[in-house]
């Protein structure tokens, strides 16, 4: 493009602009686009949907903008009071007044006390707040529940997360009046999700990530009753069941009538529990679930447990009735699985919803596979949060190729990788990854070098990863420090994204990790996993101290891995903005006067 | 009705045969198409705010698309943050800049909210981690700061725990 063309981005029209915001940090926004130009100024200035995640904000820009950014153009906030993340709620109080965001239209609160929580409770009852999301401590008390269940009372509310894995959703006094459309849960017991859908008679979509049956044998306590119960609960979402049987199941959907969208995620289940049963389902569906348009299952069954004449062709027959086929033209496939000591079943809709997934391990494990349509090699679509990825040629060849019936392939939404390089050639299989997995969605990546693995360099492979991964915040390096780990580090660091912000690694040598944090001034959270907690201790505030960083050190023991083993800690390291960046974010590259003092805690 | 076809006209004269489902992703389109009752075949609907390029790449992502559920009608219910862009659409955007601008405009103008929103994300994705000079040159933008401007923008970002 000439440099005399007028620019495309400043064309816009302003709501196009304020949409591409929307897909951007607040310290991109406020420190990189407000400073372009006076139009971008100007826009960043009005924008009125800033969403402010403390977790990835340095802790020396919060008195920035809270000076530059007007609460009120501010919907959202995030703040985290986990071990890494260094106080913020108290930080947050002390840089902002809470009653001054009276557009906040989403709260998320991450493991925070129950006096904290207070804080927010007032001003979220006064404000038009539509997400809450909340996270308990451990240590969390009845005082926690009950601020809870007063927020929930809040008329505008409609999406509500509760991340908490144990079922202390059930201490939850659902208010009289509750408004909520959509509900997350971690963990939920049978017994409770009776009482959720009868509390919330506005409730849509409910999506539970471990729901399980804790009665072990005993007659669950359920309502049984046959009649409809008073909901227009549309989705319902089990992501991971436990001790579930097909007559909780039955009982359960059987008074959902209004139901479209269903999903069944059955890890580890009993043949006696019926789920794997088409002809069961289909008649099920029919009389009860005439709305489904949407049936997402999978179930895992040991071979064990199943009589001698089951087959993968007689557990996918049922699925080829018309019903299946034509009517609901949902495709389902069967899996026979070897695992270390025996066979298993695994019987599923396509795409697969499986949220841990790893390849080719997981591959090589299919014995046989057969589909409820013809035959077809078409890739599987994989909805997997989290992905451990060995860069295995006959895994990269037969994803392209299909060379055999094993299927391939293809996941998309990964949130968590861990890409394994162990072979000569590892390397250059990233030049195709993006046939194997859509890195869009990615937060966070693990970086694996195998022992003795001979590379040459890692460099051009790091740019074509980050290239794809532009929403990645955190990425972890795991190497033997040698040679070859330091040419595999310098290549991963050199081409390091800035809005990458936390970094991990188990490392011995302190000068090693000094070399890994010069190269990193846009890191906001350094994590070291060692064994010599006090040299360490030392060795680094010398450096921050010398070289003008700013950083906060915390240090946590961890358990011994075996009698005699060195102790292990975790080292933390919260960075300030350093001086570097602080000058890069100016307009011009002046020289500014900046403090050079470390604080070490 | 399955099947049946409307005919678009680009800016620069060319007609296009679009199945009606696939034309009505644009909620300018159907809104045109209710509002002036244009439901033959021989009627042609202008859209002067696009070229033939465009509108064949356009048609081209609304082909694809036909069978996506429709967006959420609420917007405070969308994931804001994801980034998550499919693999065909990542392959669809490799252009050039000046045409992914083009498409975004023309998404804008035919108010396509799924085009609008991946065109918007890769924008977002060119932005990412870059410094003012940087955005400047990608996006070929003039710094048009006066030196007093500068020197209030640096002192707006300036950290000072002390302060």
């Amino acid at each position: 493009m000439s440099t005399t063309n007028k620019s495309h981005l400043a064309a816009l029209p302003i709501e196009v602009i304020y949409q591409i915001f929307d897909y951007l940090d607040v310290e991109t926004i406020l420190f990189s686009i407000r400073c372009v130009s006076k139009q971008l100024y100007s826009v960043a200035t009005t924008y009125n949907r800033y969403e402010l995640d403390f977790r990835y904000i340095f802790q020396s820009d919060l008195p920035v903008i809270a000076r530059i950014i007007n609460p009120e153009n501010v919907v959202s906030i995030t703040i985290s009071d986990e071990l890494c993340a260094n106080n913020q709620v108290n930080l947050f109080f002390s840089h902002f007044r809470i009653d001054q965001f009276i557009r906040l239209h989403s709260l998320n609160l991450i493991k925070v006390e129950a006096h904290d929580l207070n804080k927010f409770k007032d001003h979220i009852m006064k404000c038009s707040l539509r997400t809450f999301s909340i996270s308990l401590d451990r240590f969390h008390n009845t005082m926690h529940m009950s601020l809870i269940s007063s927020i929930l009372s809040h008329r505008d509310l409609y999406n509500f997360e509760f991340k908490e894995f144990s079922n202390v959703i059930s201490e939850m006094q659902w208010p009289n009046q509750c408004s909520l459309k959509h509900v997350t849960i971690y963990e939920c017991h049978l017994e409770t999700i009776y009482h959720i859908i009868t509390r919330l008679p506005y409730l849509q979509t409910l999506a539970i990530e471990n729901f399980c049956n804790n009665s072990f044998g005993t007659t669950v306590v359920i309502d049984d009753s046959d009649t409809d119960l008073r909901t227009n609960l549309t989705s319902l979402l089990l992501n991971r069941c436990t001790n579930i049987r097909m007559n909780h199941v039955e009982a359960l959907l059987s008074r959902l009538p209004a139901l479209k969208h269903l999903r069944l995620l059955v890890p580890r289940c009993e043949y006696k529990n019926e789920l794997f049963d088409g002809s069961r389902w289909e008649e099920f569906i029919r009389s009860k679930l005439s709305l489904l348009n949407k049936f997402e299952f999978s179930f895992h069954v040991s071979k064990h447990w199943i009589p001698n004449d089951v087959t993968i062709e007689s557990l996918i027959a049922p699925f080829r009735t018309p019903f299946w086929l034509e009517s609901k033209h949902w495709c389902i496939k069967c899996d026979l699985e070897k695992q270390i000591h025996h066979e298993a079943f695994h019987l599923y809709s396509l795409p697969l919803f499986q949220n841990y997934f790893s390849c080719p391990e997981y591959r090589n494990r299919i014995r046989y596979s057969i589909l409820n349509v013809a035959e077809n090699s078409a890739t599987i679509i994989a909805n997997t949060s989290e992905l451990f990825l060995e860069l295995n040629k006959t895994m990269f060849s037969e994803s392209h190729e299909n060379v055999n019936s094993t299927p391939s392939y293809f996941f998309q939404n990964v949130k968590i990788l861990s890409l394994i390089i162990n072979q000569i050639g590892s390397v250059d299989l990233i030049e195709y990854i993006s046939t194997v997995a859509n890195l869009s969605s990615l937060e966070k990546l693990t970086l694996v070098l195998w022992p003795k693995t001979e590379i040459i360099s890692f460099n051009a492979s790091a740019k074509i990863l980050f290239n794809q991964a532009s929403n990645l915040r955190s990425i972890e390096i795991v190497c033997d420090f040698d040679t070859i780990g330091m040419i595999f580090m310098n290549d991963i660091l050199s081409n390091l994204p800035r809005y990458v912000k936390h970094l991990e690694t188990s490392i011995q040598n302190v000068e090693h990790a000094i070399m890994m944090l010069e190269r990193t001034e846009y890191l906001q959270i350094a994590k070291f996993q060692v064994t010599n907690a006090n040299e360490f201790w030392n060795h680094i505030t010398q450096w921050l101290s010398q070289s003008g960083r700013k950083a906060t050190i915390k240090s946590d023991s961890l358990l011994h891995r075996y009698v005699g083993a060195p102790p292990i800690s975790m080292m933390y390291l919260w960075f300030s903005k350093s001086m570097n960046k602080q000058r890069d974010t100016s307009v011009k590259e002046k020289r500014m006067k900046l403090m050079h003092t470390s604080d070490c805690s | 009705m399955a099947g049946h076809k409307i005919k678009l006209q680009s800016s620069d004269g060319d007609t296009f045969d679009v199945e009606v489902e696939i034309a009505k992703q644009s909620a300018t389109i159907k809104t045109m198409l209710e509002d002036l009752g244009m439901d033959e075949e021989e009627d042609v609907i202008p859209l002067p705010n696009v070229n033939s390029a465009i509108l064949k790449k356009v048609i081209q992502w609304a082909t694809h698309h036909k069978d996506d559920p429709p967006p959420p009608e609420d917007d405070e219910n969308r994931e804001k943050n994801t980034n998550d862009i499919s693999s065909w659409d990542q392959d669809f955007l490799k252009v050039d800049q000046g045409t992914l601008f083009e498409l975004i405009l023309a998404a804008n103008y035919l108010d396509i909210k799924g085009l609008l929103d991946v065109t918007c994300k890769t924008v977002a994705n060119m932005i990412k981690g870059k410094t003012p000079e940087e955005i400047r040159r990608t996006f070929n933008i003039k710094n048009d700061f006066t030196p007093q401007e500068e020197e209030q923008i640096k002192k707006e970002n300036e950290w000072c725990e002390e302060k």
